[in-house]
This record gives C-alpha cells, sequence and structure tokens, in this order.
C-alpha cells in the first residue's frame, strides 16, 4: 500500500502534477472552509526520456463545447468500437483506424500508464525558429566587446536553419539587412518617435506596394522568408553576421557629463516586434534583447539622462514620485500583448550596475514566457553562461525550447478553473469549466505560454462547485484534463495531454483522511504564488497580513488543541511543516522589497512564478547543508544553531550558492593547513562543498552567484540573513555556549512566530 | 583533459561572478545526481512524530577525526596576521568528474598538416559550392594560419583544430563540428575572427557528394601515422 507521499511522487514524475489537496471535499462550503484551494502545479513539458510520442492525431469527444481528449478514465465498448466522453458522458463512435481495438489490444492512450501521453501531428509545413537579437550598443567597450563575441558564439549554438535577425540601438534604431553579398544595409529610426505596426512594415518594405485605392497587404510567410531581408537562415549569413557583429560600435552620440547614454529600447523593441508581427506571425520566434543600461529617451523610457535624477526606488515608488512608471509599463504591457498574442517571447538580458527598468520591463518576459538575466556586467561568466545554456540540448539532442504553447483545461463538471498564475498570457475561452470567481489570471480555461521549457511549471486554481449536502458524485472521483499545443524545437507540432483524477470525499465524516492527502511543499508554492500575484498589484503589508489570516485559519481547522491553551497545539504530520514554510516565505524578498531596487523584486519574482515545485521551495526556504569531521555532509536546520565554528556551510537559495566557513575552519585555512600532506583530510572536507555545488553550477537556469565567505566575513551576510534567527543580540544571555552565532536582527524568529500562531489559532475569540 | 576545466568567474567585473566551465566539462555532466535536496526533520513546530528523516546526502566524505586532524586553535587567540589571506584561487580547488592522465602526445600541432586538410576540403568544395562563399571561407583559413604562424593562438587551440582537422578528414562531421563549437565557447575571443569559416567548411563538406571528397581523403592529414595517440584526445568532444 502506499503511502500519500509515494502517491504525490509518482503522480508528479508521471503527469508532472502536484496538487494541494489529493482527496477533493465534495461539497462548495467544505472546500473554502479547508482555506487552501484545491489547487495544482502543473509542469506541461516535464521531461519524461521514457515516454515516445505517437504519431498519430488525438481522438476528440465530439461534442461541440467539450472536445475532450479520449483517456484512460474513459469507459470504453470494444465490441461496438465506442467510447463514453469522462468529462460530459457523451458516447462517441472510434474513427475507422481504430477498427483493430480489443480489450487485449488497447491503443496506447488508454492505458493507465499513459496518463500523460503526447501526440506528433501534421499542421502544414515546417516553419522554422526564429532568433532576433535587439543589441543596445550604449555599453562600455569591454562590455560590449564581450557581448559581441558570446552573440557570434551563439551563431554556432543556433540550429542551421534557424532564421536570424539583427536589431542594434542606441539614440537611433537599426534594423540591419543580411544579405549575402555587397555592401552592409540597414534601415534606421529615430530612437524618440513610436511608430504603429503598419508603418514599421511599410518602411521596412514588408508590405506589398499599394495598388491604387487598396491598402498595401502583408506579405504571406512564404514570400517572406523569401524575401525578408532582415531575417535569414543562420547556414546563409553566418558569416557575414559574425563580420557585421564584429564591426559594431559603440553608440557614436557623445555621452556630456553628468548624463546617461540616450538609449532608445522602446522604439527597438517596436520595430523588433513590428518585423516578426508582419514577417511570421503565430512562429516560434525569440526575441533577445540585450541592455546595458535603463531606456533614457522615446516611448518607455524609465528615467531621464540626468544622471542626478536617479532611477525610480521603492521608496519613490510608495511616495508616487515614480514619474515614468505608470506610462511606460502601459508601453511595455502593449508591445507584450502583441508580442504573445503572435506567439513570439521576449528574453531581456539585462548587465549593468545599476537598475535597468526590468520593473517596467517584466511584462515583456513574463506574459510571453521569455527569460530574465540579469547581471552586472556581460564579460562575467554568470551571463555568458547563461546565455549559453539558454541553447542547451536535452537526451536526444533536442533544443529545450518549445514555442507557441496553448494550454487548455477541462474539469468534470464538479470543479471549475479560477485561473492559472505563471508566464502567461489568457486566451479568453469561455467554456463550461470557467468559474465566476478568479484566481490569477482567471476568466477563461485556455492560456498561451509562446515561450516554454521542460521546467516551466504554472499554477492552477479550481474551486469544487458542488453544492452542500448533495451526494458525492457518481463515480466518486473528478478529473481534470491539460492539452498542450506547442511547437517543439525540431520544428514539429506536438500536443501532450495529461488526465488525472483525485477522489471525492464528503469533509463531514473523513476530515482526517483529506487532511493525510494534504500536499504541504505544493500547497506553500501555491499559496505563495498567490501572494507574490497580490504583491504585484496591492501593497505590501496587505499581502502579508492576508497570508497570516490564511495560515491562522488552517491551523484552526487541522490544529489539535484544547481551547485557549496553546502548549495543546499538535499539527499533523502532513502539514508540519507548512508554517515554516510560510515563515520563511514572509521573509523572502518575493513579498518583503526591503533592501531590493524594484528591479531585483521584478527579477525574483519573474523566476519564483515559473519554476517548478522542487526549485520553488528552495527559493523560499533555501537548503543548507553541513560539512564537517563528525560524519558525512547532512542537511541541518536553517538556523543560526546551525553555524558553528567547526563546521563548512553550504547554502542554496538558488539565486546563490553560499559556502561559509565557519570561525574555526576559516582560522586554519588561513593558516594553510590544507597544503600540508599530514592534513590532506581538511583538504577534502574544504573542497567537498565545492564538489557538491558543482552539480547545480553546471545544471541550473540562470546561473547562480556563487559566494565563498567565512565567519566575520561581509559576504556572510546572505547566509545570516536568510537563518531563522532564534539567537539574537537580544535573547544572547538565555542560551547555552555551543548553539551558534547571534544574528543581530529585531526580526522575529521563527519560535516566536509560532509562539503567537499557537496563541491566535487556539484563541476562542479569533 | 585539458579540454575539460573550470575558471574562476570575474570577480572584477561581477561581485561572486559564478566560476566558468569549459564546453567540454557542460557537455560531459553525468546523469544526475540530484545532491543538496534535502532538508531536515522539523525541530520545534509540532508535537507529532516528526516526518521521516530525510537520509543525508551520499557523498562519502573525509575521515572522521583521528590523530592528523587539524590542531584546535586557541578560540581565544587573534587569527594570525594583520591581514587576511585570500583563499586559494578555485583553479586548483574543482575537481572534474573525468580527469584521465593527460597521454596526448607531447608533440606540436603542425600548422600544414591542419591547413592542407582545410584546404583540401575548400578546394572539394569549389566544385559545388559558389565562388562568393569559398572565397570568404578561404579568407578566413587565411587568417586562421596568420594567426597560428605568428604566435598569437594558444596550444589548446592549436591542438583542438589540430583534432578538428582529422575528424574531418575521416568524415566524422558532427565530431569536427563539435569541436568547432567547444571552441567558440573556450576561446571565443581567439577564434571569434575565422572560426566561422570552418564552420562553413565543414557544413559545406559533409553535403557534397563521395566522389568529390576522394582528393580530401588522399590529403596528408595531422595525425596519420599515429591514429591511436589520438583517441584520447577526441574522446571528450565525440558525441555522447
Amino acid at each position: 500500500m502506499t503511502t500519500y507521499q509515494e502517491f504525490i511522487q509518482q503522480n508528479e514524475d508521471r503527469d508532472g502534477v502536484r496538487f494541494s489537496w489529493n482527496l477533493w471535499p465534495s461539497s462548495r462550503l467544505e472546500a473554502t472552509r479547508l482555506v487552501v484551494p484545491v489547487s495544482c502545479l502543473f509542469t506541461p513539458l516535464k521531461e519524461r526520456p521514457n515516454l515516445p510520442p505517437v504519431q498519430y492525431e488525438p481522438v476528440l469527444c465530439s461534442r461541440a463545447n467539450c472536445k475532450a481528449v479520449l483517456n484512460p478514465l474513459c469507459q470504453v465498448d470494444f465490441r461496438a468500437k465506442i467510447w463514453a466522453c469522462n468529462f460530459c458522458f457523451q458516447r462517441n463512435p472510434f474513427p475507422p483506424s481504430y477498427a483493430g481495438i480489443s480489450d487485449v489490444n488497447q491503443p496506447a492512450e488508454l492505458m493507465p500508464q499513459f496518463s500523460t501521453i503526447e501526440y506528433i501531428v501534421q499542421r502544414g509545413p515546417a516553419a522554422p525558429l526564429i532568433f532576433l537579437y535587439v543589441v543596445d550598443t550604449c555599453l562600455e567597450e569591454e562590455d560590449l566587446q564581450a557581448l559581441k563575441e558570446s552573440l557570434q558564439m551563439s551563431l554556432s549554438l543556433l540550429p542551421p536553419n534557424a532564421l536570424v535577425g539583427l536589431i542594434t540601438f542606441g539614440r537611433m534604431v537599426q534594423v540591419h539587412e543580411l544579405s549575402c553579398e555587397g555592401i552592409a544595409k540597414s534601415y534606421v529610426f529615430r530612437g524618440t518617435k513610436d511608430l504603429t505596426a503598419k508603418q514599421i512594415q511599410e518602411m521596412l518594405g514588408l508590405t506589398k506596394p499599394a495598388v491604387a485605392g487598396q491598402q498595401g497587404r502583408p506579405l504571406a510567410p512564404q514570400d517572406a522568408a523569401a524575401t525578408c531581408k532582415f531575417l535569414q537562415p543562420v547556414h546563409r549569413v553566418d558569416m557575414n553576421l559574425t563580420d557585421l557583429l564584429g564591426e559594431l560600435q559603440r553608440d557614436p552620440w557623445p555621452v556630456p557629463q553628468g548624463k546617461r547614454p540616450l538609449r532608445s529600447t522602446g522604439v527597438a523593441l517596436s520595430v523588433a516586434v513590428g518585423l516578426l508581427e508582419g514577417t511570421f506571425p503565430n512562429t516560434g520566434a525569440r526575441v533577445m534583447l540585450f541592455i546595458g543600461g535603463p531606456p533614457t529617451q522615446g516611448p518607455g523610457m524609465v528615467v531621464g539622462d540626468e544622471l542626478k535624477t536617479p532611477i525610480r526606488s521603492w521608496h519613490d515608488i510608495q511616495k508616487d514620485n515614480a514619474r515614468h512608471l505608470k506610462k511606460a509599463t502601459k508601453y511595455y504591457e502593449a508591445l507584450a500583448n502583441r508580442s504573445a498574442t503572435n506567439g513570439h517571447s521576449i528574453d531581456i538580458y539585462a548587465c549593468a550596475l545599476d537598475q535597468t527598468g526590468l520593473l517596467e520591463m517584466k511584462c515583456l518576459s513574463n506574459l510571453t514566457g521569455g527569460h530574465i538575466v540579469m547581471g552586472d556586467s556581460f564579460n562575467t561568466s554568470l551571463f555568458k553562461q547563461t546565455f549559453q545554456r539558454v541553447f542547451s540540448k536535452d537526451y536526444n539532442g533536442d533544443f529545450r525550447m518549445a514555442f507557441g504553447g496553448v494550454l487548455e483545461v477541462k474539469t468534470s463538471r464538479e470543479l471549475k478553473v479560477c485561473g492559472a498564475i505563471g508566464p502567461c498570457v489568457s486566451l479568453n475561452s469561455k467554456s463550461p469549466c470557467v468559474s465566476e470567481n478568479e484566481l490569477g489570471i482567471g476568466g477563461t480555461s485556455q492560456w498561451k505560454v509562446c515561450g516554454l521549457n521542460p521546467s516551466t511549471t504554472l499554477g492552477i486554481y479550481f474551486e469544487v462547485v458542488n453544492q452542500h449536502n448533495a451526494p458525492v458524485p457518481q463515480g466518486g472521483r473528478g478529473a481534470v484534463q491539460f492539452v498542450t499545443q506547442y511547437q517543439h524545437s525540431n520544428t514539429q507540432r506536438r500536443i501532450r495531454v495529461t488526465t488525472i483524477a483525485r477522489n471525492w470525499a464528503d469533509a463531514q465524516s473523513q476530515i482526517q483522511h483529506i487532511e493525510s492527502s494534504f500536499d504541504q511543499e505544493a500547497a506553500a508554492v501555491l499559496m505563495a504564488r498567490l501572494g507574490v500575484f497580490r504583491a504585484e498589484s496591492e501593497e505590501g503589508p496587505d499581502v502579508l497580513r492576508w497570508l497570516d489570516r490564511q495560515l491562522i485559519r488552517l491551523c484552526q481547522k487541522f490544529g489539535q488543541f484544547n481551547k485557549d491553551d496553546p502548549t495543546s497545539f499538535r499539527l499533523s504530520e502532513s502539514l508540519s511543516l507548512y508554517p515554516q514554510f510560510m515563515f520563511h516565505l514572509r521573509r523572502s524578498p518575493f513579498l518583503q522589497v526591503f533592501n531590493n531596487s524594484p528591479d531585483e523584486s521584478s527579477y525574483y519574482r519573474h523566476h519564483f512564478v515559473r519554476q517548478d515545485l522542487t526549485q520553488s521551495l528552495i527559493m523560499i526556504q533555501p537548503i543548507l547543508y553541513s560539512y564537517s569531521f563528525h560524519g558525512p555532509p547532512e542537511p541541518v536546520l536553517l538556523d543560526s544553531s546551525s553555524i558553528l565554528p567547526d563546521r563548512i556551510l553550504l547554502m542554496d537559495t538558488f539565486f546563490q550558492l553560499v559556502i561559509y566557513h565557519g570561525e574555526t575552519i576559516a582560522q586554519w585555512r588561513k593558516a594553510g593547513y590544507q597544503e600540508m600532506a599530514e592534513y590532506e583530510n581538511f583538504k577534502q572536507l574544504l573542497q567537498a562543498p565545492l564538489d557538491d555545488a558543482q552539480e547545480i553550477l553546471q545544471t541550473r537556469f540562470p546561473m547562480p552567484r556563487y559566494i565563498d565567505t567565512e565567519h566575520g566575513g561581509s559576504q556572510a551576510r546572505f547566509l545570516l540573513s536568510k537563518v531563522n534567527p532564534s539567537q539574537t543580540h537580544n535573547n544572547l544571555y538565555a542560551w547555552g555556549q555551543e548553539t551558534g552565532a547571534p544574528i543581530l536582527t529585531d526580526d522575529v524568529s521563527l519560535q516566536v512566530f509560532m509562539d503567537h500562531l499557537k496563541k491566535l489559532a487556539v484563541s476562542s475569540s479569533a | 583533459m585539458e579540454d575539460m576545466y573550470v575558471k574562476p568567474g570575474n570577480q572584477e567585473r561581477g561581485w561572486n561572478d559564478p566560476p566558468q566551465f569549459s564546453y567540454g566539462l557542460q557537455m560531459a555532466h553525468g546523469p544526475q545526481r540530484n545532491l543538496l535536496n534535502k532538508r531536515p526533520p522539523p525541530a520545534m513546530t509540532s508535537g507529532a512524530g516528526a516526518p521521516p528523516a530525510a537520509p543525508p546526502s551520499c557523498n562519502p566524505l573525509a575521515p572522521p577525526p583521528c590523530a592528523v586532524a587539524p590542531p584546535l586553535l586557541n578560540p581565544a587567540g587573534p587569527p594570525p596576521g594583520a591581514v587576511a589571506t585570500p583563499p586559494p584561487p578555485h583553479l586548483g580547488q574543482m575537481r572534474t568528474k573525468r580527469e584521465a592522465a593527460i597521454s596526448q602526445s607531447e608533440s606540436e600541432p603542425e600548422v600544414e598538416g591542419v591547413m592542407s586538410v582545410l584546404n583540401g576540403a575548400l578546394a572539394a568544395c569549389r566544385r559545388a559550392v559558389k565562388a562568393q562563399v569559398c572565397n570568404d571561407v578561404a579568407k578566413r583559413l587565411h587568417l586562421m594560419e596568420d594567426s597560428w604562424r605568428s604566435g598569437r593562438l594558444s596550444l589548446p587551440v592549436r591542438r583542438r583544430m589540430d583534432t578538428l582537422s582529422a575528424e574531418l578528414q575521416k568524415g566524422r562531421w558532427d565530431a569536427a563540428d563539435d569541436i568547432h563549437r567547444s571552441l567558440m565557447v573556450d576561446h571565443v575571443t581567439e577564434v571569434s575572427q575565422w572560426m566561422v569559416g570552418v564552420k562553413r567548411l565543414i557544413a559545406e563538406t559533409r553535403n557534397l557528394s563521395p566522389e568529390l571528397l576522394e582528393p580530401l581523403q588522399k590529403v596528408r592529414g595531422p595525425v596519420e601515422e599515429e591514429p591511436d595517440s589520438a583517441e584520447p584526445v577526441q574522446d571528450p568532444v565525440s558525441e555522447s
């Protein structure tokens, strides 16, 4: 008999799904009393090396407003060759090609082990992938040189028949013609003037000349490919483009003392989006924006060119002192939505020591599934290797990136979809599964995820709609089907279908069973995503109050306690870690903007709402490993008591890898014991965390910062700010000797937090 | 293997810049061991039984303290010296998984051998590929030869070009392509001006019909007398 832990793991491995509750309350009222909504984290393209795709079209239910895909939950009459849709109960005949099926000869999509299955479908000619580089030339020499080299290198990583294009910008915006012979030509746009898509397409010669009385029409895609001089196959233009990149110069307009360079990012992006819109709508494409500073002129400018006016901070925003914020955000949102409609994703690679305007521009990547990479300079290993990893390949030698994803969610009639949180936009599809209550991006059961990879994960929120005291539905199980259509990096069109079911349970009589089906890790991440979603639209303290309120209600519902007796409070195993996750979430950079710039907060949140469960949990509550002579490396509590003089600590926050040497270790290292032959074991001890960190450093996207620090070092603050401050300067004398280093903070510790939580949960006046 | 290495990051341009892995090392990482993904059971949040203790990471570590353990420095004593010595550079510290003994031939790769193979391939291409393209490739090969002869190419680059030309001659297009990629990733500053020519040469040569390739195979290659000694060099970069 499998435990819930095993059940949860098996389901995640097979279907890429983690539900907050694995036994569903059978009425709406009971579901709201559970506090955490029935919701799931879903990874549409989870890597499944043992799942070979099938080469035929999926069989669909014939009911017009259903169209669910044939799946293992359907009842099948093999003799009559009829199947019953498990969502709408419509009886459908099998298509003629299924004439040979029988009980012992079942198609793959009916077998339980294929609850997730992938179809390869033929939908028109294979369209090549498109990569459009949009490059800021207002960079320092060293940075520009490093960026040029990285771009040249990337040409070797692109598939030979991919289309590539180049737009450079500074004060002006230049679209480069990539013809194979003769002098290099480019079309120049003023960086101050916004143009409509039509104007851009006309000026670039992308529309057929207007016949008398008629409007110019955009070229058909086949014509565009042949004649679009701006987007050409890599194998044809790689030599020319390499030279062109090599010859790129800094923006020639001189930058006076006390001023910023004039950077027309807004117009550059507008031209890029318009170019792709006019030539390759509805084909997989990536716009890759490389910037070394904020937009300072034209539409979408984030800050003026006077250095004495600093770029907005959180303080400015809270005091409503950010002049350009609303207008710039609106401008980029419009571009992002256009791009998403066309199925094109936009990446932002921002390398500068000051902010670059990610707060205003984040929607470009968030709505289109593009990447945001934030670094200090293009001449760093962090940028270079992260950029290389954009082009990483899977076990089949295919790129890990996928394009033009459309996710549709279908539910059995007792369930409705409230919304999704992740790198997607709504397709406004009003099916019968759509709930009126919205959580996240709601009002739809279909979303577009233009840029996808095997770790892209969406949070999907449901609502139980069965009325209270209505009998538990026949068959006892609710079902959800996820259908993801996308363009694979090898240009095939594919459809991945995941169909899952969970039992209904009557909350009145089976509350313990429902409680033991709680997946606290998934629930923590799902609630965190809701918190981040709210934080992006509300004031900070309100979100924390909301989060606290939900936690208290959950503890009141499921805690075992005697009224008004906090010391009697207990939580069962399936909830025991949840308060800890919430404690760390409250202090995390996703909900605390203190000590981060608006750009940094946007960057952290961008990565948080798209990662899978394991990585998201690491972001909420970093992992801490301890290395010592006392035994093998072991995970330790993220607590100040884990910081001991004779230990090396390795902390992974997802964005940083911190190796912290305790006081004694640091002194030994300084004394050089690792160089002496008799102290070989000390050398190994120092090496061990580096070896373990290597796997993370080699695979994670984006590449994390790497911090080597020690007791008393200034960089130790990365560790000290994350650990639970169970020992501070306030309670120093209440603790014994060997219990770690005190943290100088007035932050509440987990112990104090839990004490308050218990008090509030058991209080009869709540 | 000289093509599997880790360099420290650029600490001058980026604070806490992570180390840089070579292309060979990035491609070579084996099955994921998934270390560093466990949390300890909670200590104080509930009275009920804690969830089953997560097994600690299975990487066996240094022996427990014995007679040779570093002595306990007096914790009250000041650390020696006024200025903290910086930690040793990571170059020595990061170990690679597949450190094989370096058994490459000690001899310096010959530019003539490499150029004769590449020029032979180009000559074969001229029969089937547009003149403009061939001239562009020739220009770049010339650049490479120039850089080589004037000593501007480092030894790892020269060695890998040697191997690349050997693969090209044997018709192992994917291997040659992979080497070109590894050079672009690891040594972009040295090779970016001309490597795209080599890339195009590989791409065009592999599409030629077999009879056009015969003259190429007859060209005296750089390692034709000792095919075996070339193996250890080729292994890490061949497609896995």
